[in-house]
């Protein structure tokens, strides 16, 4: 879970809540898909950590640079750094319960 | 990790995807137009001219198109070379063009050139695919699936070309009819059905948000269904029924142990609800145990009356319950897809864009699969029943639930020509 308690990190957050996998219909946050978010002050640089939800995802180019571009007018920021990791991989468990009742999840799966 | 960067433009493979649905729709305006092709003898040249505009312009052309996008996809591999695509498709298009007009005609020299043409863009396909599988991080299941339907599409194209020229000059010895149900079987099991299962285990896990993990027994399915092909094959070209039957049940095993991996995945879903086009996919993998009784039955029963009739029955079968809905079930993921990697990926978080579920209508893929299914059953009664009525009523109730795919094929694609993205937003490999 990321700290949302930075008022940075909560904007950053609200705006993920925006990029919405096509497949699923499901926003990046609910989903899970956001693994950290990093923001140093001083370098004016804001980090985003974040994966999908299969490797090898030919929709990662567009789901990354979707990501830099809700992010890119944040004020106080010269760099945005989105970077798409793989470990620990994703897995449904990731998801919210906002997002578990999105997909009507099975119970006991 | 692969990129949109490494995947092929979404071109490539729309225009395989396309020229397959238009030599659907073709077949099936002209099996409502001349019912006829399914009763009696099917070694006539209508009946050989509509089964290859189905089987090589429909399911050939969708499956070759749809291998472009999804084994870099299935084996996080990028693809070899985009630039042997182009060739590929000219080749494929022209050949099939030539080959079912001149099954029509029954013109063999036709029949051997156009075949040629499919086979050297099929070696083209081979070779792109053979590099982008030699640099997948792990040779698995999946991999498995894709080289060996890779090597069944040479042979069984091979064979179709040897059997046009034997028609010309002596090449292949004994019964015609031994070596026509042999490259059937190397085409609808050795390609199709091989792809499908191998490919639907990487796929079906995504869509439905399930945990699978490759297993020995995974293994074990591949082997049994590609073992099993290569005596069927054999017992077939060499008039032994025998080994026919036991490699066929070699051939269902694998099929049992394929059903116990879907029912595995199926069982660990976290999505409850399953859409049309899954829905209509999965209905195709059910049709595969009553399509296998068909083709005991029908191998089995020897040369009675109605053996001609169950023969074709089985061929039917095989085609417009398994190969067709499956094709057309993935399809209802696969195109949508496809324009939305062109048309709106670019535009995320830009502005909001559809999901992929939004680009079609559920009512018609619903209307599509029922109507698809009824018109299964009375096509099929007709055949086994040697009845004009069915035929021609099943064939119109087909006709009418391809035009509702058709139709949202045609939602999907709306969405392309209305909103052209900027030339230089495409992220694909020049």
């Amino acid at each position: 879970m990321i700290d949302t308690s930075d008022e940075t990190a909560a904007e950053v957050i609200g705006r993920l809540r925006n990029l919405i996998d096509p497949e699923l219909g499901i926003n990046a946050v609910d989903l899970g898909l956001i693994y950290d978010v990093q923001i140093d002050t001083c370098a004016r640089e804001l980090r985003v950590d974040m994966t999908l939800t299969t490797p090898g995802c030919p929709l990662s180019d567009h789901m990354v640079q979707g990501a830099t571009n809700l992010l890119t007018d944040i004020p106080g920021f010269d760099q945005i750094d989105v970077r798409l990791v793989w470990d620990p991989p994703w897995s449904p468990d990731r998801m919210t319960e906002d997002a578990r009742r999105q997909i009507n999840e099975r119970p006991g799966a | 990790m692969l990129s949109a960067r490494q995947a092929p433009p979404t071109i490539v493979p729309l225009r395989f995807l396309l020229f397959g649905v238009a030599c659907l729709l073709a077949a099936s305006v002209w099996l409502l137009v001349e019912p006829g092709v399914l009763l009696g003898p099917y070694v006539r040249p209508h009946t050989v001219a509509l089964a290859h505009l189905l089987v090589l312009g429909c399911a050939t052309s969708i499956c070759m198109g749809a291998m472009y996008p999804v084994v870099p996809v299935a084996l996080d591999s990028p693809l070899h070379s985009v630039r042997l695509a182009i060739p590929h498709t000219i080749l494929h298009l022209l050949g099939v063009i030539a080959v079912v007009p001149a099954f029509y005609a029954w013109e063999m020299r036709g029949v051997a050139t156009g075949g040629g043409l499919i086979l050297t863009g099929a070696v083209l396909l081979t070779y792109n695919l053979a590099r982008t599988l030699a640099r997948t991080p792990r040779f698995g299941v999946v991999a498995g699936s894709v080289a060996t339907t890779l090597a069944w599409m040479l042979l069984a194209m091979a064979l179709g070309i040897a059997m046009a020229i034997s028609k010309l000059h002596p090449l292949l010895p004994g019964d015609p009819m031994r070596w026509l149900h042999a490259h059937a079987h190397l085409g609808v099991l050795g390609i199709f059905v091989n792809l499908i299962l191998g490919v639907s285990l990487k796929l079906l896990p995504m869509f439905v948000l399930a945990d699978w993990r490759e297993r020995p027994r995974s293994w074990a399915m591949l082997a049994m269904l590609n073992g099993g092909l290569v005596l069927l094959a054999s017992g077939i070209a060499l008039g032994s029924r025998a080994l026919a039957i036991v490699s066929g049940l070699l051939v269902a095993a694998g099929f049992g142990i394929y059903a116990m991996e879907i029912a595995a995945i199926l069982r660990a879903r976290r999505r409850a609800a399953l859409d049309p086009g899954l829905i209509t996919f999965l209905g195709a993998l059910a049709a595969i145990p009553p399509t296998c009784a068909l083709g005991f039955v029908a191998a089995t029963i020897g040369q009675a009356s109605l053996a001609p009739a169950l023969r074709l029955a089985y061929a039917f079968a095989a085609l417009f319950g398994i190969v067709i809905p499956a094709i057309v079930g993935m399809l209802y993921k696969i195109l949508p897809f496809l324009v939305w990697h062109r048309v709106y990926g670019p535009r995320v978080g830009r502005e909001p864009v559809p999901t992929f579920a939004q680009m079609v209508s559920p009512p018609l893929q619903t209307a599509t699969s029922t109507l698809f299914l009824v018109a299964l059953a009375l096509l099929l009664a007709g055949i086994l029943d040697a009845q004009m009525a069915p035929v021609a009523g099943g064939a119109a109730l087909w006709l009418l639930g391809l035009l509702c795919f058709v139709g949202n094929v045609a939602r999907a694609m709306r969405h392309w020509w209305r909103s052209p993205p900027p030339a230089a937003r495409e992220r694909t490999k020049p």
